[in-house]
């Protein structure tokens, strides 16, 4: 039985091990799994699944890479023999079937037995890693809370994290100067729904709301009071109802403008509160693709993808491309209407949507030679819209391009190498239509040559922008050189010897603009020249067609054309010239006073003089403070529109003007706001004065001119 | 007297009975001596009781000075244990209780015994104190100045849309920057850094947008230390509308905009334009509607400035041409002169200005630097027409390249300005209305007449402090100003070589500002400082005017006066108590060893 104990013991032992050992995964990934679910949860607004779904998976890797349930008795025998030396490294003696213990080693398992009782059931190794796991699961909690608290947000919209300043703000304001008689209250913020944001209350006066938002106050007092009201912008004057009893009162209101507001509680005037309203902003679109002007060659795949990245701070509600087609040219153009939806659905209200939308251009029966225009169009949930500038797309005509047109007109016949871009065109379009009839070398050939013609072309070409002739090359030159009469002719051996690249009449030759051109010409020719030497007829096409486009361009830009004007002015009689009678012309006489329009930023001029007086004399006569009641009027004006700035300022003077006293901290106070309020001033015109010198320096000036006289 | 006879008696009295007590006494060993002693213990006692003195002969050199402290002595300089030490400051009375007190300076003066000389120690006295030392000599041992500002201005009067430029030097001893703060309703105006162990000039500039009186405050502070925070007060008046008599060959756009400008802001202006052979075409705009046919001084003398084009000048019949020269050389008629196509000829307005016309390119696109501005206008249309610049003749406006396209030049009393701008208007345009401001107020004010000033204020001290002596000056041609300040009747001084010219004493009794009034004119304003602000100012005028008393009244100048004295010396107690020591340590002994 002694043996069946020990063996139960050492089971027991392993049982424990496994459970511990499972324990502490559990909590370690636990522990991770609640800092990263935080960290969806708190900083980017995802659901707290992502949470769950990280424990599994952790859990998961970390028992399939650990596998605790594969310790065995061995491994706890080995175990303890090297943590109990009472034991003398004979556990394992325990888990030999009874009848195969010779003497030796029954007498040593009985000695196990023993010793076995003093092991405690789970010794404290079996602890560490749970310990250790716990102190991580602490530690995961705290940050937790950390992140809870923190004002770090990841804005989607701007694409990286932001310090919110909504929760910050309201932590670090100073305490509101509270009526007395208010007991308590509690101002709650419902956001209009196409913000998506859920109620809020706050216990502050001050409050920052989004446009449309209705708030609710309420308001608490500690003694009844008999009447309650709320004055916005000090003249809207909103009563408060009252609750069961006369110390519960309460008040909605719509905000749609920013302000400020006091409560009254029975004739007692609050601070003044500041209303800032945040306005829902127009959704943002930016187009990535395609550019502004972009234009499909010939040869080129007639698609296009329109891809944009719409934003919005609450929420897109719709996205859609404007696009008209118009055919034709001159007075047979014709519009048609398109408007294409982008793949997305728009259901979720992201505050950001990546579109793309590939437009097929000959399914909106599109043909060479016609423009397409468009414009994406967003609005978001409060019915914003905004649109952006017109894009165009045009596909080249190369029927317009082929034409003869202008050559055979005669008015200004270019040299015959203009014509060899078109005749390779249509050449390159016959071999690749001829590709399936002819064999493969030969095919290769041809592709070749037309290579070569393409070459010819740009050498020649390459001669109006003072291009080295590839041909003289390596060509010797040395024939007349070498001939005695020659010897040691400077002039002859720098002519054969040197380039010259700047040679004054190249560099007149063309203007820059036409060179510049002839020189994007030339990087075509030589693309496809590239193109038609790998056997590509086809992927040639295109950089001939550009070639030949700019190349028509040129042709196009070298003319020029004068109207002919056929006005002919009657001869003058000279006689005639600067005699006519003039008498009854009358002069106009006009005579009027423009009284400068009034400053209507006298009273704030004039409310700095009395401030200044103030700080060295305290006293306020009435004419003074009537003065003063003005400019805090106009003060409180702008605060209506701008409370942040404006409303410390009215606080302050409002306690100037009551208790007539003015403290250097209001002075300075009121004194920044009107500097702000007031304009630059301009320099006007003036005149300086003279000295008061009893005609000293004008006598002096006389006898001068007296003098030089 | 008394006192002396009867100690004497009293002695007399005392030696008697001593003596016959003596002789009274048995053994008679040493009786002479002891007599002697006794006559010699009570004579000492006599003398220590009577003030007994002698005569001696003192030369005046080494005798009689007085220390007199002022602000910023230092106590280690009072080497002379002896000297008597007066201060008239509380406050180093205070430090250095070894010190009199005086109620003023004056007193010294009447100090017994007379005071021959004054040494004064730090910063020194004012000139209103000095002058009661009555000619005293004095030694001056000044004190370095105190670091900080040492030397400061601004633009008191500060017409609205000037700027007000606070400039001056700034002393740095520490080892940190100190940061220089403009300050103005409230709000900082402009501020500078002054590096560490530099004595470098300062430069703030705003402009004000109020008008009337205000105080700004000079800061100056190191780190969070504030180390001085002193009154900078001015006064910003409003602009006098001008009058303006525009002359043109026919009605154009840059007159137009010119004259709707002006009478945007209240200026009057009067235009004629030529719209046929001797028609004009005639306007009026808050000035009083009169025939601008001809010219003549009557007419001329309403004006504060003529603007005209060169060529309607040149083309003005004898009489005209005349009114218009003799107003602007006599009565000082600014008058602004468009360029014609002419580049140069001796007509009497255009000989100064010799006009550079680069005829290959056409008009080219600048902005212009205009005087006293810092940056440049914004971009515009100018032909390339320049002026070249002459002797007695002022830039005014130039292009990026300094090529000149506006200058002032006097003729006699008036001044001329000549332009080749012809299309600024096109600022106006562009809505563009600061340049187009800042253009025509330097060219009109530069131009304009001079008004006579009926009187001129100005405080004469360096820093007007409460309950310091102030000096105010006023220039007025009025032949017995009656001054009133903080309406008290000042009587005042005229000055000996500028007859114009009255000075008063005055001692402001508040900080702040203090109206004075000539007459029944308009009234003045000037501001008495607090006392402890310009510090650095003030002692460093203090210096000056006690270094100048100084070399004018050393010792070596009064020779007139007596340089020997006589004077009673007392004997020292000292002689008579060792004296009485001796004499009754002999009795003592004698008593002693003879039992």
């Amino acid at each position: 039985m002694a043996e069946q104990a020990g063996l139960h013991k050492l089971k027991a032992l392993q049982q424990r091990w496994i459970t511990y050992q499972v324990a502490a995964d559990v909590l370690l990934s636990a522990a991770i799994a609640l800092v990263l679910g935080s960290i969806f949860y708190y900083v980017f607004d995802d659901s707290l699944l992502w949470g769950l779904i990280v424990f599994i998976g952790l859990l998961v890797s970390i028992l399939a890479i650990r596998r605790p349930w594969q310790i065995t008795e061995e491994s706890i025998s080995a175990f303890l023999n090297q943590n109990y030396p009472q034991l003398e490294e004979s556990t394992q003696l325990l888990m030999k079937p009874a009848g195969s213990l010779n003497l030796l080693e029954s007498l040593q398992l009985q000695k196990v037995e023993s010793g076995l009782y003093d092991v405690p059931g789970a010794p404290p190794q079996f602890y560490n890693r749970v310990k250790l796991a716990g102190v991580f699961v602490l530690g995961a909690l705290v940050l937790t809370f950390a992140l809870a608290k923190l004002p770090i947000r990841w804005h989607s919209s701007v694409g990286k994290l932001v310090v919110d300043s909504m929760s910050a703000t309201a932590k670090n304001l100073p305490p509101e100067k509270v009526l007395p008689q208010i007991k308590s209250s509690k101002v709650t913020i419902a956001p209009p729904a196409y913000t998506h944001r859920a109620a809020r209350s706050q216990d502050r006066f001050t409050l920052d709301v989004e446009e449309g938002s209705t708030i609710n106050w309420s308001i608490e007092t500690n003694i009844d009071v008999k009447q309650l009201s709320l004055i916005f912008n000090e003249h809207e004057v909103l009563k408060m109802q009252a609750g069961s009893d006369k110390s519960h009162w309460h008040l909605s209101k719509q905000i749609s403008a920013s302000g400020f507001y006091q409560v009254n509680v029975d004739g007692k005037l609050s601070d003044l509160y500041p209303v800032t309203v945040i306005k829902d902003a127009a959704p943002v679109i930016k187009i990535k693709t395609p550019k502004q002007y972009t234009h499909i060659d010939a040869g080129e795949v007639p698609k296009v993808t329109i891809s944009a990245s719409v934003t919005d701070d609450y929420g897109i509600n719709s996205a859609i491309i404007n696009a008209t087609v118009a055919k034709g040219s001159g007075e047979a153009v014709k519009f048609k209407e398109y408007k294409i939806p982008f793949g997305e659905a728009f259901s979720a209200h992201g505050r950001q949507y990546d579109l793309q939308k590939l437009v097929d251009l000959p399914k909106l029966e599109m043909e060479p030679g016609d423009e397409l225009y468009f414009y994406i169009q967003a609005q978001d949930t409060h019915q914003q819209t905004s649109r952006t500038d017109v894009y165009i797309v045009s596909i080249q005509d190369t029927a317009q391009l082929l034409s003869m047109d202008g050559l055979v007109a005669g008015v200004n016949v270019k040299p015959e190498f203009f014509r060899s871009e078109r005749q390779i065109i249509i050449d390159s379009q016959n071999l690749i239509r001829l590709k399936d009839s002819l064999s493969k070398e030969e095919f290769a050939k041809r592709s070749n040559d037309l290579g070569a013609d393409q070459k010819m072309l740009r050498l020649r070409y390459g001669k109006f922008l003072g291009e080295e002739d590839e041909s003289k090359i390596g060509e010797e030159s040395g024939g007349e050189l070498s001939k005695a009469e020659n010897f040691s002719n400077t002039n002859m051996i720098l002519d054969a010897y040197t380039d010259k690249h700047d040679n004054a009449e190249d560099a007149t030759f063309l203007e820059p603009a036409v060179k510049e051109q002839l020189k994007a010409t030339l990087t075509e020719m030589w693309k496809a020249e590239l193109q038609l030497r790998m056997y590509k007829p086809q992927d040639a096409l295109p950089f001939e067609y550009k070639a030949l486009r700019l190349l028509k361009d040129l042709q196009q830009k070298s003319r020029s054309y004068v109207a002919k004007t056929g006005y002919n002015p009657p001869p003058l009689k000279l006689e005639k010239r600067l005699t006519g009678d003039l008498s009854k012309i009358t002069e106009p006489t006009s005579h009027e006073d423009i009284k400068k329009a009034g400053d209507q930023f006298e009273t704030l001029k004039k409310a700095v003089i009395i401030l200044e007086q103030l700080k060295t004399d305290p006293k306020l006569n009435a004419v003074d403070q009537h003065t003063l009641q003005v400019a805090s009027a106009q003060l409180s004006s702008k605060a209506v529109a701008q409370p942040g700035v404006y409303l410390p300022a009215v606080n302050a003077m409002k306690q100037i003007v009551t208790s007539g006293k003015a403290s250097a901290a209001n002075i300075a106070m009121v004194e920044k706001a009107i500097q702000r309020a007031l304009p630059i001033n301009h320099a006007m015109p003036q005149s300086p004065a003279s000295a008061a010198d009893i005609g000293l320096s004008q006598g002096y000036f006389k006898n001068l001119n007296r003098l030089n006289k | 007297m008394t006192w002396n006879y009867t100690i004497l008696l009293v002695c007399l009295v005392l030696a008697i009975f001593a003596v016959w007590r003596e002789i009274q006494r048995e053994s008679k060993r040493n009786l002479a001596l002891r007599i002697v002693a006794v006559l010699c213990s009570i004579g000492a006692l006599a003398c220590i009781a009577l003030p007994i003195t002698y005569q001696h002969e003192l030369r005046l050199e080494d005798e009689n000075q007085v220390v007199l402290l002022t602000d910023g002595y230092n106590a280690d300089s009072v080497i002379d244990a002896d000297a008597r030490v007066y201060t008239i400051s509380k406050k180093i009375k205070k430090d250095y209780p070894k010190a009199t007190l005086l109620a003023s300076v004056s007193e010294i003066s009447d100090l017994k015994p007379a005071v021959t000389s004054v040494q004064v120690l730090g910063y020194g006295l004012s000139a209103d104190e000095l002058a009661q030392l009555h000619n005293l000599p004095v030694k001056f041992h000044p004190t370095i100045p105190p670091a900080g500002i040492s030397a400061v201005s601004w633009n008191t009067q500060v017409k609205s849309g000037e700027k007000l430029s606070v400039q001056g030097t700034f002393a740095n001893t520490t080892g940190k920057a100190v940061k220089l703060t403009l300050k103005g309703l409230g709000t900082t105006a402009d501020s500078t850094f002054i590096a560490a162990n530099t004595t470098a000039t300062f430069d703030l500039n705003t402009t004000p947008k109020h008008t009337g009186r205000a105080v700004y405050r000079l800061i100056s502070t190191s780190d969070a230390d504030t180390l001085a925070n002193e009154s900078v007060p001015f006064e910003i008046t409003a602009v006098k509308p001008l009058k303006v008599l525009m002359l043109a060959a026919a009605p154009n756009f840059e007159d137009k905009f010119l004259k709707n400008w002006l009478s945007a802001n209240g200026y009057g202006v009067a235009v004629r334009s030529m719209i046929s052979k001797d028609k004009f075409s005639q306007e009026f705009v808050n000035v009083e509607q009169q025939s601008l046919q001809h010219l003549t001084t009557g007419l001329l003398d309403k004006f504060d400035i003529v603007l005209s084009d060169l060529d309607v000048l040149k083309n003005l019949n004898s009489a005209e041409s005349a009114a218009l020269k003799q107003e602007v050389q006599q009565k000082g008629v600014g008058i602004i002169v468009r360029a014609d196509s002419t580049t140069h000829s001796n007509f009497w307005l255009q000989q100064n200005f010799p006009v550079n016309k680069v005829s290959s390119a056409g008009q080219v696109i600048s902005s212009l630097k205009l005087q006293g501005h810092d940056g440049t206008t914004s971009k515009t249309l100018l032909d390339p027409v320049y002026i070249v610049a002459q002797n007695f003749t002022q830039p005014l406006v130039t292009d990026q390249q300094n090529h000149i396209m506006a200058s002032s030049g006097l003729i006699g009393s008036g001044r001329e300005i000549f332009t080749t701008l012809t299309s600024t208007h096109s600022w106006m345009l562009g809505g563009d209305e600061a340049d187009y401001t800042a253009l025509w107020s330097l060219l009109i004010s530069k131009a304009a007449k001079h008004v006579p000033a009926a009187e001129e204020w100005s405080v004469v001290n360096n820093v007007a402090s409460v309950n310091n002596n102030t000096k105010l000056q006023v220039e007025t041609g009025v032949a017995n100003p009656e001054i009133k300040i903080n309406q008290t009747n000042i009587s005042t001084e005229r000055q000996a070589h500028l007859p114009f010219a009255w000075q008063a004493d005055y001692w402001p009794s508040h900080v702040g500002w203090q109206q004075v009034q000539q007459g029944s004119g308009m009234p003045h304003w000037w501001f008495a400082y607090p006392q402890q602000e310009w510090a650095g100012l003030k002692y460093r005028a203090l210096l000056k005017e006690s270094n100048a008393y100084a070399t004018n009244h050393h010792n070596g100048v009064s020779v007139t006066k007596q340089i020997q004295q006589k004077v009673q010396v007392p004997v020292s107690k000292i002689y008579f108590y060792v004296l009485l020591l001796l004499a009754c340590t002999y009795l003592w002994a004698e008593g002693k060893f003879s039992s």
